[in-house]
């Protein structure tokens, strides 16, 4: 029974996403129940099919279970197979994303009623739960990285969901540059694990009751380089300093779809995949003392960062940072299943957060009505901790969100685009010579009447 | 040998450029280019068909012997060049694509096609020439005294010298410096670093239909195919594997900074053929069918995005991609399909080109596993400029002029490129076998002599 069981909490949302995607290219305009009905019932059916996975392994007293789809395409000695895992930590992701999306879709369809994104909202939503799907069911990096892109991909279209407004547009482009700079570093070490390894397939190292891991190369030199590959990657999914700037302009998006992204799911794939690495930073201690580091210091910023921030998706966008950072340490230290653990609540806890966020004010209103004052400020107590002094930098610091943005946006993409704009200039006026096209070489376009 | 099928195809299609050239109507030309085509297409499915599923290969003609189509992968080239072509006709805006260009559109096809007939060296350098200088005809009637045809003449007639010369060369058996010759022929048209000016200039100022068929069959790499296979001379090998990732990386970090959308897919081109030629000179078979995949990704995706932008511009009118055009909720279609085909041509996973890619880069490490890994920030930057695109184009504003999304015609077209590069996408084993099986018989072929 289990053979198909896996397989289908792959193929349900596939067979959703499918039906979405031929009413839009056909513009076919089902209503809005009918497209509620699809996603939600999809995921649906996927929570119950984890709970009669998870059912029938405690049954069997197994740990853990592999299907194997066949191969997707092979040529040479090269061979990219379709094999699904199932153990505690991929049925607890697949659970937690099947009733998120299941939720979201339901609670959507009164927040984005008569909107008229409505079904390019649900399909890139069902998009989002099937790749989420794939990352948590992949039994190797290749698979890993199909369903990484995907959930990429549908993260930049949701926060660009308000297409007409520039702003959305700007915060989707930022996410999907951090997200495509990021990946490098996935598809990188998918490769170096092939060429070291011989594939990049995962294995259940230890035990039976351990999870599955990815194979570790014989020397610490290509493990510590995978290591820092997959950190790399990890930190562009999760927010992780310093490219956790693109987070909070993701808020940009419709609220469901910011709650299940960057509360809940999106935001712990980079979490996720450190899981399963987790053999290279017992290993490596160059790699592991990254991950800690790293995520130290992303918890610092986005503490102080986020205090000052003005509106409530700010704010939770950060304290969600802070959080997945303290998830890193925890990873990087070694403790798996507390960092298991800490991914569930706090996806619960932020998701609800950040969706009850529109009525905020309401429920503060409310409560100082009930109080008969205003509510008392909150989180007095850091303020003891730092010496008066360096408040009013640390302040600044916060405001500034820790120079980051400046200093990419000023030094890194900005040099960077200066000096290839440069020699395209370079190239436009050898070409304009060549052609002897004046107006070119002054610098002035004329532009060709083109009719329409 | 000759083979059969593409010889029938190139004669009809040559015939059919002659007959659409006699037609005033623009939008009555375009009527008929697309039946010559459609029936064109329909022509190659069965003759792939037959040769795939039945015994008919080789036939006997007026004592000669005859191939039906050629072996290994070029026997789905006519279908795709077909299917190209398609897509470049029946969606080339009627101002922009008189009859005379849709005429010369026929022309470049049916002259694509030729390359296939027979692996003479004297005929494909014939048809380099003669495929160079209709482009070149054209482009001094569209140019507008802008004077693209100059910059593409300036290139393009060492190109066609140096090609012939090489082929020459080669039939007397003086290969080495007969496939020097021929590379830097090769590398021009291939719009290669630092060989490159003419190309995005071209693609910026040419009709795009005429771009599509110049572009897209890449007869260069069916030239590389018949004159060098088994690879080249070792000490040429780590060059050119170098030029063509430099071109892939130079071209995609370019294609961020444009501020034109059709610049910045001039340089994507470049950068995606770029890949193809690095791939094309890896010696392990693996890399080798990821150069084979992603020439026909490119063929495909390539046309359907470079239509699809002239149906953009003949709706909007400019392209500037600093300002937002935002139109998306009135041509959901067409920007879906621009996304679509810019997304294949970056290897996004579920369509084609991630299959192509990833065998590109997993066979590519062993033999050059830093130029391997350069080629992932290659397809990195390609991203940003698709996406750059998208959201320039089709987001970020309120204005609606009333702009019409894509016709039945151009559905139809862009439906069908869109369902070979997805479907091959999700079920990749039978194109990633021929490939293999073509890569597996030029790695086998000696080394050319030195």
């Amino acid at each position: 029974m289990i053979e198909w069981m896996i397989p289908c909490l792959l193929f349900v949302p596939a067979l959703a996403v499918a039906s979405l995607v031929t009413c839009v290219w056909l513009k076919l305009r089902p209503g809005e129940s009918t497209i509620n009905r699809i996603v939600a019932g999809a995921f649906g059916t996927n929570a119950v099919l984890c709970l009669g996975t998870g059912i029938w392994l405690l049954a069997h007293h197994r740990f853990s279970y592999e299907v194997s789809l066949g191969t997707f395409f092979e040529a040479e000695h090269y061979t990219f197979e379709w094999t699904l895992v199932v153990d505690g930590l991929s049925l607890t992701f697949v659970t937690l994303t099947s009733f998120l999306v299941g939720l979201i879709g339901v609670f959507s369809r009164r927040y984005l009623h008569r909107e008229t994104g409505y079904l390019r909202f649900y399909f890139l939503l069902c998009l989002f739960g099937a790749g989420t799907t794939l990352v948590a069911l992949a039994g190797s990096l290749d698979l890993i990285f199909f369903g990484w892109e995907i959930v990429g991909f549908t993260s930049t279209l949701l926060i660009a969901f308000f297409h007409e407004r520039k702003k959305p547009i700007e915060h989707g482009l930022r996410a999907f540059i951090t997200y495509r700079m990021c990946d490098m570093g996935l598809l990188s070490a998918a490769v170096w694990m092939h060429h070291t390894v011989g594939s990049s397939e995962m294995i259940q190292l230890g035990s039976d009751t351990s999870w599955y891991a990815f194979n570790l190369p014989t020397d610490l030199t290509n493990t510590t380089i995978i290591g820092f590959l997959l950190l790399w990657a990890a930190m562009g999914k999760s927010a992780q300093v310093p490219f956790g700037g693109w987070l909070p302009r993701a808020m940009e998006g419709p609220t469901p779809s910011s709650a299940i992204f960057y509360g809940a799911i999106s935001v712990h794939l980079g979490p996720y995949l450190l899981l399963r690495a987790s053999p290279f930073w017992n290993t490596s201690i160059a790699a592991s003392a990254a991950v800690v580091s790293i995520g130290i210091l992303t918890a610092l910023h986005a503490t102080f960062v986020g205090r000052v921030q003005t509106d409530i998706k700010s704010t939770l966008a950060y304290a969600s940072m802070a959080q997945v950072g303290i998830i890193f340490a925890e990873i990087g230290l070694g403790f798996s299943t507390l960092a298991l653990l800490h991914i569930v609540s706090h996806a619960i806890v932020r998701s609800l957060q950040i969706l009850r966020s529109p009525g905020l004010l309401a429920d503060y209103g409310k409560l100082e009505r009930v109080m008969k004052q205003q509510l008392p400020r909150t989180g007095g107590h850091l303020e003891f901790l730092v010496p008066a002094s360096i408040r009013p930098w640390l302040y600044r610091h916060a405001l500034e969100r820790g120079y980051f943005d400046s200093i990419l946006r000023d030094y890194v993409v900005g040099g960077f685009l200066s000096f290839v704009r440069k020699i395209d200039a370079v190239d436009r006026r050898w070409a304009a010579w060549a052609s002897g096209d004046d107006s070119e070489r002054k610098g002035t376009r004329v532009k060709v009447a083109r009719e329409k | 040998m000759i083979a059969i099928a593409p010889l029938a195809l190139a004669l009809l299609f040559a015939i059919a450029s002659l007959l659409v050239r006699r037609i005033k109507d623009p939008r009555k030309a375009r009527r008929h280019a697309t039946f010559w085509v459609v029936g064109g297409f329909l022509l190659g499915a069965v003759a792939a068909a037959v040769d795939t599923f039945t015994t008919v290969h080789d036939i006997e003609l007026f004592g000669t012997g005859m191939h039906l189509l050629p072996d290994g992968l070029l026997k789905l080239f006519p279908v795709v060049t077909c299917l190209v072509s398609w897509v470049a006709i029946a969606m080339s805006p009627a101002g922009s694509h008189p009859a005379r260009t849709q005429a010369r559109i026929l022309s470049l096809l049916a002259q694509s096609l030729g390359f296939l007939v027979t692996p003479e060296p004297i005929l494909i350098a014939g048809l380099w020439a003669t495929s160079a200088l209709t482009t070149w005809l054209e482009l001094r009637q569209v140019a507008n005294g802008l004077r693209v045809d100059r910059l593409f003449a300036i290139y393009h007639l060492p190109s066609v010298i140096l090609f012939s010369l090489g082929a020459f060369l080669i039939t007397r058996d003086i290969s080495y410096y007969g496939v020097i010759s021929l590379l830097i022929g090769i590398a021009i048209r291939q719009a290669s670093l630092p060989v490159h000016s003419w190309f995005p200039a071209f693609v910026d100022r040419a009709p795009l239909g005429l771009v599509v068929l110049f572009v897209s069959p890449q007869v260069e790499v069916i030239a590389q195919l018949e004159f060098l296979s088994g690879g080249l001379p070792a000490d040429l090998v780590g060059i050119v594997a170098t030029l063509g990732v430099v071109t892939a990386i130079g071209a995609a970090v370019l294609g961020v900074a444009q501020q034109n959308a059709r610049r910045a897919a001039a340089y994507l081109i470049m950068s995606q053929m770029g890949l193809v030629a690095f791939g094309l000179e890896n010696h392990t078979s693996l890399a080798l069918t990821g150069a084979l995949l992603t020439w026909q990704v490119l063929s495909l995706a390539t046309a359907g995005y470079t239509m699809a932008l002239a149906a953009l511009e003949s709706r909007h009118g400019s392209l500037d991609l600093r300002v937002p055009h935002g139109n998306f909720e009135n041509t959901p279609r067409l920007a879906i399909a621009f996304l679509i085909l810019g997304l294949s041509m970056i290897g996004f996973p579920t369509t084609l080109g991630f299959v192509a890619e990833d065998l590109l880069v997993q066979g590519s490490v062993n033999e050059f596993p830093s130029l391997g890994l350069c080629l992932i920030i290659a397809t990195a930057f390609n991203g940003l400029t698709v996406m750059r695109s998208f959201f320039s184009l089709f987001c970020g504003a309120r204005r609606h002029m009333g702009e019409s999304d894509l016709t039945r015609r151009e559905t139809l077209a862009l439906s069908l490129v869109i369902a070979t590069l997805i479907l091959g996408g999700m079920i990749p084993g039978p194109v990633v076998a021929i490939d293999a099986e073509e890569a597996h018989t030029e790695t086998a072929l000696p080394l050319p002599h030195r």
